[in-house]
């Protein structure tokens, strides 16, 4: 009722016109761009910075299909989110918990520490990790050897394979922190009387975790591993920092952005960028069709 | 039996906490090196500021980081002048099609800079923005405006609802009551939110990459991710890190200084 008295007194115009100047802005600096994607990708595309002439067409498509460039890297990016994003939401859970137990002035000094490979730009983590990692110079290189753990030193970014597993362990050591936040409000959320009870009925300190606390917590942790996710799959500033235009660590946004920038193929990488999309629409769908499993039917 | 166990999660915390610093802590020792030390593995270094003179003596380097500086003060303010009335209506008022338009900004916030960049490449050519700061200040609002309204709604929405009718019962008229009233309590808000929008500015690689081509208008990011042009193999690493280490400082103490701000903030916009 007494919204009702608020609702009542307000114009209905009045929310549209605070809305109406950042969604104008939006629709120019959002909108206008994506459907101009979108004509570019049905357009014809010479390549080669001369402009697309308009029309229907799924040529671009038709060469995207057929290029292996474009599903190496739709297949480098997929490996690289599946593979850090799952490993960042368990250490994340895992730190939370560990920080949950810390009073609140030394959990908000270890919080501050944890939250800086975060701040780093993604440009100078690639930088620094590529150094570190460097075949020749590198200090983990020199570890390893001195420790015994291998003769010589290791190419760590000389195969496909290689290259991916750097990427992923610098998101980690970028993103962990983001995921330890949230995992901590959301332990922060579970009420104790929750966990209390089952204490007392007899649960091991374990057996809460993994059958009270865990399940209170995935709806939190499926939200935050989906942003995570979705921002995984358009990684650019580690694969070109680190990679350059190397096609055996490319990621998707690389190669949409090498067509339309260094190529000059406006249609053509407008095309590549829709079909990511794609890909990454698909890949997230999935992600939370296992990550929330379907409502039984009377939860709502 | 229980310090035992409450050791074991120090070792952990503090194994945790030494993985997030040996990075940056070697960046600062090869910061500190120059010519053949560069390839010494000593994990301790003499402080010696050479490579950050030479660094700082570059004007090149000063005017990237004035870009970068200029750039993401812009978007961030612009961002948040924009995002505040929007934010205040989606998070105050009750009207329809409200669901829609927060659906709608989600959906642009988590949108991938490269599905609309053919699309902003044309656009800001045409407005002659190409390779100028405003051309990059444009490309960064398309992602920092729906993440401060997402973000600011959140936080107007936190606010107590009896706020608004005490207002209104004494007369108090709409952009009063925001400027009196709503504004001073989600100060907090506002600032975190601001200070998110000029770190993920000050960060970003991708457009201001695609935007700029000269050094007029580019950002450190782009000036350290440059570096590495001239040849492969001579790298100069000193140089590398101590100018990584100085793009690095200002989000650093953003987060030191604004710990609480921050977390505050991320949580906020994610959780929701």
């Amino acid at each position: 009722m007494s919204r009702g008295s608020l609702t009542h007194k307000m114009p209905a115009w009045q929310p549209w016109a605070l809305l109406l100047p950042a969604l104008a802005t939006l629709a120019a600096l959002v909108l206008v761009p994506f459907v101009q994607t979108v004509i570019l990708a049905f357009s014809h595309d010479p390549h080669g910075f001369v402009p697309a002439r308009p029309g229907a067409t799924f040529e671009n498509f038709h060469i995207l299909l057929g290029d292996p460039g474009w599903w190496r890297a739709a297949r480098t990016t997929v490996a690289f989110a599946l593979a850090a994003v799952p490993a960042e939401t368990a250490l994340g859970v895992v730190l939370a918990v560990l920080l949950r137990q810390l009073g609140r002035r030394p959990r908000g000094a270890v919080l501050a520490v944890m939250l800086l490979p975060w701040a780093v730009p993604g440009v100078v983590a690639a930088r620094l990790w590529g150094w570190m990692l460097n075949d020749q110079y590198g200090v983990l290189n020199a570890v390893l050897v001195d420790v015994g753990l291998i003769r010589h030193g290791a190419a760590w970014m000389a195969n496909p394979a290689g290259m991916l597993f750097v990427m992923v362990i610098v998101d980690i050591w970028q993103a962990t922190p983001f995921m330890t936040l949230l995992a901590l409000a959301g332990l922060q959320a579970v009420p104790p009387d929750v966990v209390n009870a089952a204490r007392m009925d007899g649960a091991s300190g374990w057996q809460c975790f993994v059958h009270v606390t865990l399940p209170l917590l995935r709806p939190t942790l499926a939200v935050a591993a989906l942003f995570r996710l979705l921002d995984a799959l358009r990684m650019f500033d580690l694969s070109s920092v680190l990679y350059g235009a190397d096609m055996n660590g490319m990621t998707l946004s690389v190669f949409v952005q090498m067509q339309i920038v260094q190529f000059g193929a406006a249609g053509y990488g407008a095309a590549s960028a829709l079909a990511t999309l794609g890909v990454i629409g698909l890949v997230a769908a999935l992600f939370w069709r296992c990550a929330i499993p379907p409502r039984r039917g009377g939860d709502r | 039996m229980r310090p035992a166990r409450l050791s074991w999660r120090w070792l952990a915390l503090a194994a945790a906490c030494v993985q997030t610093i040996l990075p940056l802590y070697w960046a600062v020792v090869t910061s500190f090196r120059r010519g053949p030390q560069l390839f010494s593995t000593a994990l301790l270094a003499r402080p010696d500021f050479g490579n950050y003179r030479v660094v700082l003596s570059e004007p090149t380097w000063w005017r990237d980081a004035a870009n970068s500086l200029v750039s993401a003060a812009a978007v961030g303010l612009i961002a948040l002048f924009l995002a505040l009335p929007a934010a205040y209506a989606l998070g105050r008022m009750s009207f329809r099609g409200r669901r829609t338009v927060l659906a709608l900004l989600l959906g642009c916030a988590m949108l991938p800079q490269i599905a609309i960049l053919s699309g902003l490449f044309t656009i800001i050519s045409r407005l002659g923005l190409y390779d100028r700061l405003g051309g990059l200040i444009f490309a960064d609002l398309s992602f920092a405006l729906p993440f401060a309204i997402w973000l600011l709604a959140g936080f107007f929405r936190d606010l107590p609802r009896d706020l608004d009718e005490a207002a209104a019962l004494d007369g108090c008229g709409l952009l009063r009551r925001l400027a009196m009233i709503h504004l001073p309590l989600i100060w907090p808000g506002i600032v975190a939110t601001g200070l998110l929008i000029f770190m993920n500015c000050w960060n970003e690689f991708l457009f201001a990459l695609a935007f700029t081509l000269s050094e007029s208008a580019r950002t450190l990011p782009v000036g350290i991710g440059l570096i590495s042009a001239s040849g492969r193999f001579e790298l100069p690493f000193g140089i590398i890190m101590s100018a990584s280490l100085l793009a690095t400082l200002p989000p650093v103490f953003l987060v030191l200084l604004f710990q609480h701000r921050i977390a505050a903030g991320l949580t906020a916009g994610e959780v929701k």
